[in-house]
């Protein structure tokens, strides 16, 4: 009773205040910007300029080829502005530079073809053919993209020269230069003799719905701990906390109210994301607990810091400090290759990565066991918050 | 209803002691009063005694209750008006009442019958966050008789308080110690503790310099004069003798003998003259203290 | 005035050092920095990730690696646990007299072709000497990652000065303090101006440390000066804003959450939005303070250029301003 009591008038309190509506209105923005403003596939893709310094039938012969097996597709010319630049080019392999000068800027217009994904037909690469060497130097420069200018020797052999911008890795200009070291044909035809073994069909998001996880955690769970953070020092301000102190109800009935009332929120908000977004796809049942369970995690992180400090300014380093951290592992999320050891014993990497099982109805073992260290862990430092706050309770 | 033997608190656990060595108890029914300036160890001793603050040393018994033993249960038995309001501003007065209700196991009285007592009639449904300091004030002494409480904390019940709003919470003072309740009072105003309390104590830099009835304290430190004004040659003279001495009887004598008398009252030793006398300071608000 | 202005900075950095505050506002950009610095090379590595077996030819090993990370693991068993892990692993194990490559199934396409690519040209014997490739370089050094991480950097550092300016204010509020600056000489545009004075001084303070930690010693000084200082003047209006507002923490707190909108806006929509569709932006003095920064420290800005995005932060901060200047005053009184 005293439980619920406690738990209705936190619910009174944040309704009657305005951060509970911006929470509710901030999930229907991110809702409408995921529906509206991000498509289903990515459209990110590698741009490349290139100069063709070969027979123009050859050129031609070689882009329609491509173009005829399905690779690729002819798009509508494209224009580029090109600005004035001063710079200076290297050759890696002679140490000879060159400087270049333009003052002038012109517009240009492109040839265009788009290099489309072979199972999927995604766009992977848009292509961009220049009259002269120099436009293509001077995008490249420009636009901090890859240019190439690809030549015919007498031998027929193809080869390319790349423009690069400079912090590009070892590995990749090692592997520029192995890709050229044979004949397509050669390449190609030992390409179609790898065995490839695939493990099996796996469901994965779409570039909309790969932002779910992200703003599940982000916007929620982690919001929480800042949520709960900002609700104690505005009750430590208002000093209820001593009144809630001398009645017969303890402190972790006052404590577990706030997280039930922030519970409430991340639960309305998250579902206003998510469910619009992934219908029916998703184990629901296994969403929620995790949700609740992940946020319970957090807001007991964020009482127990609160036990630390008098005011919300005392804590902010502390809070900061915090967030930050937290928000790391979503460089892991976004590239994978990005991967550490050490960054997966960050919270939010498994609770991105768990969303993600989740919403993909994937390794329900990954999300289970992960809902069992955040249970335990919230549970630890619940009681931790609970042991400070009645230690560092004050006249 | 309260004993205290040898109590000691250190904030900082270092050696200062806010509180050092202090014994006390608290009769059933009785209005106890514990003054001195800020700083003396006066809320010290209230945070111990409502459970605010962890016993360190010395053995405290409140309504009962060992505070050593952590028991939820005592809570039902005591109220505690605080000197700072600590209501919930988004609340309204009903609210923050019929919400505070329900954190106790006994029964429990009626908020609008609280509010009405206070003064707060028709302000029930206004959230207290718009409520003036008075109002603020008002509604958490209200608060702290929701339980009926045996041993009621009041800090500073009146301070900073017009003096219509003061006499109200007087009057329900005096009221429930005609019921019964027994009430520490903690208090740097030594006109209040006159009026309310049966004993009173005074505690400086952490110690009790002494524990007795008020009236006892007057009659024993102070001093019997009479004040009289009196015309002499057209203008007001103002004389204050002591009826106690030979001298001093005499010039009342012929005072009243030979000039109209204007003003004559006489004048017992307040408290806080009683309080400077024994402890050698002043009862004023001590900022650095604080 | 400018002695009042001073007087109340004093009392804020009196206060603010007490609460440590500040001195967070400068310290965590600049570890932020030497994170960014540490991390960007192995975020820019973008080939492609093995994993091999430990008792595989070690000329295949060595051969791998100097195109791609290699992970090496006991048993054809344990690489393709590897390979069903979240991240983006191909496996290549030996088969018979050759290699398959075991996939996950969900990788993208760029990575599959990578690592057949890679096991076709050892198998092929072909090494870089035989190349007909050449390779120009412009010379830059720093990758587009970590300019976009320092920008966005500077960003934030300038929303947070913005909440700090708006926590300062909340706390006089709670503390009726505002009512007693009101009752002495001290203007209400100098009694703004000094409590923004820390906030934006912690802000510069903290952008100039992260600026020379990731490196960026090279650019023009004075143009990344006359933006942060055109950026601290949006901090004190986001600050103000959400101070005078807000009549507590709470909402003060939900009021920053909803300035982080407009700010994360107009990040993306610099970066994604193709140039004909920048104009949308164009209201947002975020836009304009990141598109700066970006041109700044990717070396490619002009004075014109930097000068139009100055004045247009400065303009659009000035309509914010004298919009809610009615509820500034308000807020004050």
């Amino acid at each position: 009773m005293k439980l619920l009591s406690n738990y209705i008038k936190e619910m009174k309190i944040a309704a009657r205040g305005f951060y509970f509506y911006i929470e509710i209105a901030m999930a229907v923005v991110l809702l409408a910007v995921l529906l509206f403003a991000i498509s289903e596939t990515s459209t990110s893709s590698r741009k490349q300029f290139i100069y063709n310094d070969m027979p123009q039938k050859i050129a031609e012969y070689i882009k329609d080829s491509s173009i005829d097996r399905g690779e690729a597709r002819l798009a509508d010319p494209t224009e580029f502005k090109l600005k004035p630049a001063v710079f200076e080019i290297m050759n890696q392999e002679t140490g000879e530079t060159t400087a270049y000068r333009f003052d002038d800027e012109k517009i240009i217009e492109l040839e265009t073809i788009e290099m489309l994904d072979s199972s999927t037909g995604e766009l992977t690469e848009t292509v961009y053919y220049t009259e002269a060497e120099e436009d293509m130097i001077r995008l490249a420069y420009g636009e901090s993209d890859v240019g190439a200018t690809v030549t015919m020797d007498g031998y027929g052999r193809v080869s390319y020269q790349y423009y690069l911008q400079g912090y590009e890795t070892d590995r990749l200009e090692s592997l520029l230069y192995i890709s050229h070291s044979e004949l397509p044909g050669v390449i190609s035809a030992k390409k179609d003799r790898q065995v490839v073994r695939t493990l099996g069909v796996m469901e994965t998001l779409n570039n909309r719905e790969n932002l779910v996880p992200v703003f599940l955690v982000f916007a929620g769970s982690l919001m929480g701990f800042f949520i709960v953070l900002a609700y104690i020092f505005y009750d430590k301000a208002e000093g209820v906390i001593r009144a809630f102190a001398v009645t017969p109800s303890s402190m972790w009935k006052y404590l577990i109210s706030k997280v039930f009332v922030l519970l409430t929120i991340v639960i309305v908000s998250s579902s206003i994301i998510t469910i619009p977004v992934m219908g029916g796809q998703p184990n629901y049942l296994l969403f929620y607990i995790f949700l609740i369970i992940t946020t319970f995690a957090m807001a007991s992180l964020g009482l127990l810091v609160a036990s630390f400090f008098d005011s919300i300014s005392k804590s902010f380093g502390a809070m900061y400090a915090i967030m930050i951290a937290l928000m790391i592992p979503a460089f892991s999320y976004y590239i994978p290759s990005f991967d550490p050891l050490w960054l997966r014993f960050f919270p939010s990497y498994p609770m991105l990565q768990g969303f993600k099982e989740i919403l993909l109805r994937g390794d329900t073992g990954y999300v289970l066991t992960y809902s069992l260290i955040f249970l335990a862990g919230g549970l630890v430092l619940f009681v931790l918050a609970n042991i400070r706050f009645k230690k560092t309770l004050t006249v | 209803m309260i004993s205290v033997k040898n109590l000691s608190h250190s904030y900082n656990e270092d050696g200062n002691f806010a509180v050092k060595n202090i014994s006390f108890e608290v009769g059933n029914g009785e209005t106890f009063g514990f003054l001195g300036p800020s700083g003396a160890g006066k809320s010290t001793t209230q945070g111990i005694l409502t459970g605010l603050l962890k016993l360190q040393g010395g053995e405290v018994l409140v309504a009962g209750y060992d505070l050593k033993k952590v028991q939820n249960e005592r809570f039902n038995t005591i109220g505690v008006s605080f000197e700072q309001s600590n209501v919930y501003g988004k609340l309204t007065a009903r609210e923050n009442l019929e919400y505070y209700a329900k954190l106790f196991d006994v029964p429990t009285r009626d908020p609008m019958e609280l509010i009405h007592l206070v003064g707060l009639d028709g302000k029930e449904n206004v959230r207290a966050g718009e409520f003036s300091k008075g109002m603020k004030h008002r509604l958490t002494f209200a608060r702290s008789m929701i339980n009926n409480p045996e041993l009621w904390f009041l800090d500073e019940p009146t301070t900073g308080l017009d003096p219509t709003i003061a006499a109200t919470i007087k009057d329900i003072i005096r009221e429930k110690a005609a019921q019964g309740t027994t009430s520490f009072l903690t208090t740097h105003n030594m006109f209040i503790a006159d009026e309310l309390c049966d004993r009173v104590a005074f505690i400086i830099d952490g110690e009790i310099k002494l524990i007795d009835v008020p009236k006892n304290l007057k009659l024993q430190y102070g001093q019997k004069l009479i004040d009289i004004e009196y015309i002499n040659d057209g203008k007001i003279v103002k004389e204050t003798l002591k009826t106690v001495d030979e001298l001093g009887r005499k010039r009342i004598g012929e005072i009243v003998n030979n000039y109209e008398i204007q003003t004559m009252h006489s004048k017992e030793a307040t408290l806080e003259e009683i309080f400077i006398q024994v402890t050698g300071r002043e009862l004023i608000y001590d900022e650095a203290a604080k | 005035m400018i002695k009042k202005l001073l007087i109340i900075f004093k009392r804020d950095l009196l206060s603010t050092r007490r609460d440590a505050m500040a001195t967070y506002m400068v310290i965590i950009p600049l570890i932020l920095a030497v994170g960014i610095t540490l991390f960007t090379p192995g975020l820019n590595d973008t080939t492609v990730k093995l994993a091999m077996l430990k008792s595989d030819d070690i000329e295949h090993i060595d051969y791998m690696k100097q195109f791609s990370k290699v992970e090496l693991l006991g048993s054809v068993e344990e690489l393709e646990r590897r390979v069903e892990k979240r991240d983006d692993v191909v496996a290549i194990a030996p088969r018979g007299n050759g290699y398959e490559i075991i996939l996950q199934g969900n990788e993208s396409e760029v990575v599959e072709e990578y690592a057949v690519l890679l096991n076709t040209l050892f198998e092929l014997g072909s090494t870089e000497e035989e190349t007909t490739a050449q390779l120009i370089s412009f010379g830059r050094t720093v990758p587009p990652l970590k300019t976009m991480l320092v920008v966005m950097l500077i960003s934030m550092t300038i929303m947070l000065a913005g909440m700090l300016i708006a926590m300062s204010i909340v706390e006089e509020k709670v503390e009726n303090t505002i009512n007693a600056v009101n009752v002495t000489p001290v203007s209400q545009t100098g009694f703004v101006l000094g409590k923004s004075l820390l906030g934006g001084v912690a802000a510069m303070l903290g952008i100039i440390g992260a600026i020379l930690i990731t490196g960026f010693y090279d650019i023009n000084w004075f143009m990344i000066v006359l933006v942060g200082l055109t950026s601290m003047i949006l901090s004190f209006v986001i600050g103000f804003l959400q101070g005078l507002s807000s009549s507590d923490v709470m909402e003060a707190a939900g009021g920053v959450k909803l300035i982080v909108l407009p700010l994360a806006g107009s990040i993306a929509g610099y970066e994604f939005l193709a140039d004909k569709w920048q104009w949308t932006m164009y209201w947002s003095p975020f836009y304009w303070a990141y598109k700066a920064n970006i041109l700044i420290l990717s070396k490619t800005a002009d004075w014109r250029t930097v000068l139009l995005c100055t004045v247009m932060v400065i303009v659009l901060s000035l309509v914010v301003y004298l919009v809610a200047l009615p509820k500034l005053r308000k807020g004050l009184s």
